[in-house]
């Protein structure tokens, strides 16, 4: 399978104002040097508490927010894609050719019309169905308008992709002419996904989509982004802090924690045996709905330290339960150990 | 038998809103034994927070509760809660009966530092317990040599508060400017409490911590301090409305663990409202699963999830997403309350109705031991 | 043809289900009943003027007919006396008649008509010029925001009744507009749009071009004063207009605060970040996403401000400035009544209707746009809307 998305060292950082002359004092390390690969057609998974920098990611990674540094790479083919890593892998950080190429492929130095041009192909959908829909708009026009705003269709032709993304959703015609606030919360989010998805996007990041649904609604929704994914061909970037919904429906996942990945891995592998000791509190912390299941969970101490001042070395080490000297001086790399796991732990290394 | 410490016997409940009158709760029968976690389960919209708030008759117009008894039972006698005045209900809420809400930052006062608010409950009904301690320290001083000239003058006020709390005297003067300084003992011994409390929530630093205001908490942190706030007159029944919903997997594992500690030490309790099956089975002796504002199934946590018999409690267990497995829903929505379906609420979802549940509404019988079902299926 | 009904009428239906809930609402609460009469009442009388007091000279209306020239005012119920005002078919003062024999009934309801100018045009600049600023201030913020702020904050410290008197004095009475140059500055104007739009520029860059093309037409017209006029025309400023002017130049700042703070309210929403990623201009996200959101207390304010508009005219109708003599204004009619207040020790009340009415219709005025706005409050405050 393809690559379809791809960062490299992706940085998103928010300044701290200061002082009486308002100047930079600190930064929010939101994301701090980011690497992940996603490949065409697969559900990729990022799970991480709040403050991790997950949804920072995903809405960096679509340009919704301009990123500090790195680069991103949307469906470059594999030939460039070879010769721009010869190119930084080399001395010749700073030739022409490599500036060029980064300026046709890499999103993360799109401005202007070139970036009004990709939004066609990369959307989002929010957590919270309410707030993400405009209360004043009909839902026809909410699910028209990035038709009539990318130019593809106007009026009768737009109107019937309208129609024909709502059947797709699940909703009828009943529903066109209604305000958000007469839906339940798991239709809103339905229109939201219908709003995404009509333009035809290649990749799609569904931030926390099933949280403020309910329990029975999640089934459904899940089961619609599953056929959705199968009948349009579409890449998911599912960020959630549910790690049993990303269980369900994620081929890989990545964990974070404040602004770095501590471990990636498939699904199944990455669920039974986590190896990164903040992965394994998180994966023993997650409520199992069966009484006959004892568990041992993993209680951690303290509370996540704020992204302004993260400790030195690795970030987890003031709350790891076993934390080594090194573990204080110098921060992990993220090493593959074998079988597409990736973890960033001096344990392990 | 364990003693039923509260009981709530066929509540009703209205909303009277501009689109109608929406039947939250509609005959809704609970019971609480003496030392076990209940807990109330059930999606958006079926009335497990306004059953909660209910029971302590804080639901705010246009609602109104409309029948119904809740019996609370400390002592010997039951008393019906709902028929009591205000008066005697502030005496109940927060010493006998307290409650723990979702969000904890807007459940805390954002003037108040997170010690005030503690000790506002303290001061309010533990008040002899903080003068006596009060006078204690001023004969401590008294015998130490240290009295100051007005310390015979605080020996007399606080006696005279123990003795006759309503005086007319104590009245005006509590509301002179300067000669109100005694009061000053009384909220040191309240905050020294309140520090005590939070360091029973395992807060570390807590001198630190109860100086702070609720913005400058975590969402864990000021969780604690609202548990604080509620078992701080060691409640005997405390009503807990997913408190962890709103928090980070990892810190909603370190309250669970302390609410589970807590109820060792406090012997309370407790009634907690989640829509979480997973914290359900982690902290509950018995449950009560609910729709459309009525209780459906009443049983013991191993017979709920292993054997449920309520068609919405099945359908429930198995929406629940496992991987590998495909996604079951459950098909429909649920029926709006201003014009609720005849019958039993559940008979459009459900894909075991016959023709009575679209008629009748079943009634909450014992179906096995105590096992409850309100289902046409068990009669 | 039946296809294209059956939309319209689908079209249609959510929002007259939502003018439905918002007349039910108003039927709830009597006071706004009370206020929607009024207003209507009003409405109904400034259409109506015509019909309810013929004007005896038609070419102005708004001037009062005065059955002579007497000092003393004349109770409700006179006769007229004056014989051409006889054969216009006026015979008797309904409401008596004011110092210099003007017609109390005929001023306060051809003043209703004045006040509505009066409410209206002004809240209507005012409302333009403060959702302009407020919502480029709120939208971009930064150096934009600060700058237009404190400009706001620079037109808040002028004192509108003193400048309205100064305006007064100052503008001469006819103000010549050299229609040439007008052309010239607007075709420029639509030359930078166009010039915009074919340039595909973005947000801050056709805020600049905007600025570009007011300095522009500000400066041309600087200019042109000094060079020979292609056409002028000369626009009558009566007093009244000017006050309305000063009214104007003073009332905006208001809305601009009320607005950028809903702005900074609802910019942070979802479903605005939503439509940026889809792909939406910022004037779209501005007009279709943003505004129709922010423009509740915006709307309310206005409905109040009508009211408090045309108080402050009639205060400063009966100082004086304002209506010029004989016009049909309710300020200017109690300031007729000045010397009539307090009759002397007998009967001090004789002139007491002089005074009363056109106060009443002031009064009245007032309360119901201010009930009105109140109402409006209630019923579209989306936080309230759904109790």
């Amino acid at each position: 399978m393809s690559t379809l998305l791809e960062t490299r060292r992706l940085k998103k950082y928010y300044p701290v104002l200061g002082g009486v002359l308002r100047r930079k004092v600190a930064e929010i390390k939101a994301v701090d040097e980011v690497n992940i690969r996603i490949l065409k057609g697969q559900c990729f998974g990022l799970v991480g508490e709040s403050g991790c920098g997950k949804t920072t990611f995903g809405k960096t990674i679509i340009r919704l927010l301009n990123p500090t540094a790195g680069s991103i790479y949307l469906d470059v083919p594999s030939d460039i894609m070879e010769e721009i890593d010869k190119l930084e892998n080399s001395d010749d950080r700073d030739s022409r050719t490599l500036k060029e190429l980064r300026k046709k492929y890499d999103l993360a130095t799109y401005r202007g019309s070139m970036l009004s041009g990709i939004r066609k192909k990369m959307q989002i959908v929010y957590q919270d169905p309410t707030s993400s829909l405009n209360p004043r708009m009909l839902v026809k026009d909410v699910v028209s308008e990035p038709l009539i705003v990318q130019g593809l269709a106007k009026g009768q032709a737009a109107r019937k992709k309208v129609l024909e993304m709502l059947y797709k959703v699940g909703l009828t015609e009943k529903h066109l002419y209604r305000y958000p606030h007469e839906f339940s919360g798991g239709q809103r989010q339905r229109i939201a996904v219908a709003r995404a998805l009509i333009i035809d996007p290649e990749f799609v990041v569904l931030d926390e989509p099933t949280s403020s649904v309910d329990v029975s609604v999640r089934a459904q929704l899940l089961n619609l982004f599953q056929d959705l994914q199968k009948d349009l061909n579409l890449t998911y970037l599912f960020v959630s802090h549910d790690l049993s919904v990303v269980e369900c429906i994620a081929h890989r996942v990545a964990v974070m924690y404040l602004g770095k990945i501590v471990e990636l891995a498939r699904t199944e592998e990455l669920y039974k045996n986590p190896l990164h000791p903040y992965a394994q509190a998180l994966f023993s912390s997650i409520p199992i709905p069966d009484p006959t299941v004892q568990k041992r969970p993993i209680i951690l101490t303290g509370e996540v330290p704020s992204p302004v001042n993260p400790p030195p070395g690795c970030r987890f080490h003031p709350r790891c339960p076993k934390a080594m000297q090194i573990c204080t001086e110098k921060e992990p790399e993220l090493k593959d150990i074998g079988n597409g796991h990736l973890v960033a732990c001096h344990l392990i290394h | 038998m364990t003693k039923e410490i509260l009981v709530v016997d066929d509540l009703r409940l209205n909303f009277y809103t501009y689109e109608g009158v929406v039947e939250a709760l509609d005959g809704v029968n609970l019971s609480l034994k003496k030392g076990e976690t209940l807990g109330v389960v059930g999606e958006t919209g079926c009335g497990k927070s306004v059953t909660g708030l209910s029971i302590l008759n804080l639901i705010p117009p246009p609602g109104r509760i409309e029948g119904g008894k809740v019996l609370f039972n400390p002592k010997k006698k039951p008393v019906d809660l709902l028929v009591q005045k205000e008066a005697i209900l502030r005496r109940v809420r927060g010493k006998y009966i307290s409650m723990v809400f979702q969000d904890p930052r807007s459940a805390l006062n954002p003037v108040y530092t997170a010690g005030d608010q503690i000790a506002e409950v303290l001061r309010h009904h533990r008040r002899k317990e903080l003068i006596q301690r009060s006078l204690e320290r001023i004969n401590e001083e008294i015998e130490a040599g240290k009295a100051g000239f007005l310390t015979g003058y605080y020996k007399g006020i606080y006696q005279k508060m123990l003795k006759n709390p309503k005086a007319l005297s104590l009245l005006i003067l509590s509301k002179i400017p300067i000669v109100s300084r005694y009061k000053r003992m009384l909220n040191e011994e309240a905050k020294k409490e309140a520090i005590n409390m939070l360091r029973i929530m395992r807060i570390p630093d807590p001198e630190r911590v109860v100086d702070m205001y609720p913005h400058e908490l975590s969402g864990g942190m000021a969780q604690r301090v609202v548990i604080a706030i509620a078992l701080a007159c060691n409640p005997e029944v405390l009503i807990a409305d997913e408190p962890t919903t709103n928090l980070d997997v990892t810190i909603q594992l370190q309250i669970l663990d302390l609410i589970k500690e807590l109820k060792e030490k406090f012997s309370s309790s407790i009634i907690y409202v989640t829509h979480d099956m997973g914290v359900i089975a982690q902290m509950c002796d018995r449950v009560a699963v609910m729709y459309a504002g009525n209780v459906v199934e009443l049983a013991d946590l191993f017979e709920i999830f292993k054997k449920p018999l309520h068609p919405y409690t099945q359908a429930l267990l198995e929406s629940i997403p496992r991987p590998g497995k495909p996604f079951k829903s459950i098909e429909g929505t649920v029926p709006s309350l201003v014009n609720p379906p005849e019958g039993c609420r559940f008979n459009d979802r459900c894909p075991y109705a016959m023709e009575i549940c679209r008629k009748e509404k079943p009634k909450l019988v014992e179906a096995k031991k105590e096992h409850f079902v309100q289902c046409f299926l068990y009669r | 043809m039946r296809y294209r009904l059956r939309e319209f009428k689908a079209g249609i239906r959510p929002t007259l289900d939502e003018l439905k809930f918002t007349l039910k609402k108003i039927r709830k609460s009597p006071l706004s009943i009370v206020g929607t009469v009024i207003v209507a009442f009003y409405i109904t009388i400034a259409v109506f003027a015509p019909v309810l007091a013929p004007p005896t000279d038609p070419r102005n209306p708004y001037s009062i007919f005065h059955d002579g020239y007497g000092p003393t005012p004349r109770p409700p119920g006179s006769p007229v006396n004056d014989p051409f005002i006889l054969s216009t078919g006026w015979t008797v003062h309904f409401l008596g008649t004011v110092e210099g024999q003007l017609d109390i009934y005929y001023g306060c309801i051809w003043g209703t008509r004045t006040a509505f100018r009066i409410g209206v045009i002004v809240v209507a600049i005012a409302l333009t010029i403060g959702l302009l600023t407020g919502s480029l201030a709120g939208y971009y913020g930064g150096t934009i925001d600060e700058f237009l702020m404190r400009f706001t904050d620079i037109v808040l410290a002028f004192p509108g009744l003193i400048l309205a008197m100064a305006l007064v004095i100052a503008l001469p009475r006819t103000w010549p507009i050299d229609l040439g140059f007008l052309g010239l500055a607007i075709m420029i104007f639509f030359v930078l749009v166009f010039l915009g739009r074919f340039l595909k520029l973005q947000g801050i860059w056709t805020f600049m071009l905007g600025l570009l093309g007011l300095a522009t037409v500000v400066l041309s017209y600087v200019w042109a004063l000094g060079t020979p006029p292609i056409y002028i025309i000369k626009l009558g400023l009566t007093n009244l207009d000017k006050v309305l002017i000063a009214l104007a130049l003073v009332g905006w700042p208001g809305y601009t605060r009320v607005i950028r703070g809903e702005i900074l309210r609802v910019r942070n929403e979802d479903y605005v970040e939503a439509a940026k990623a889809v792909g939406c201009s910022d004037f779209r996200v501005i007009t279709k996403h943003i505004l129709p959101n922010a423009i509740y207390s915006v709307v309310i304010m206005a409905s109040l401000d009508i009211g408090a508009i045309v108080l402050t005219a009639a205060a400063l109708s009966f100082l004086g400035i304002g209506a010029p003599v004989g016009y049909a204004d309710w300020g200017q009619m109690i300031s007729f009544a000045r010397n009539w207040i307090w009759a002397g020790i007998e009967n001090p009340w004789q002139y007491w209707y002089t005074f009363t009415i056109p106060g009443v219709f002031i009064f009245t005025f007032v309360l119901g746009w201010n009930l009105l706005g109140d109402a409006f409050r209630d019923i579209l405050d989306p936080t309230l809307r759904r109790r």
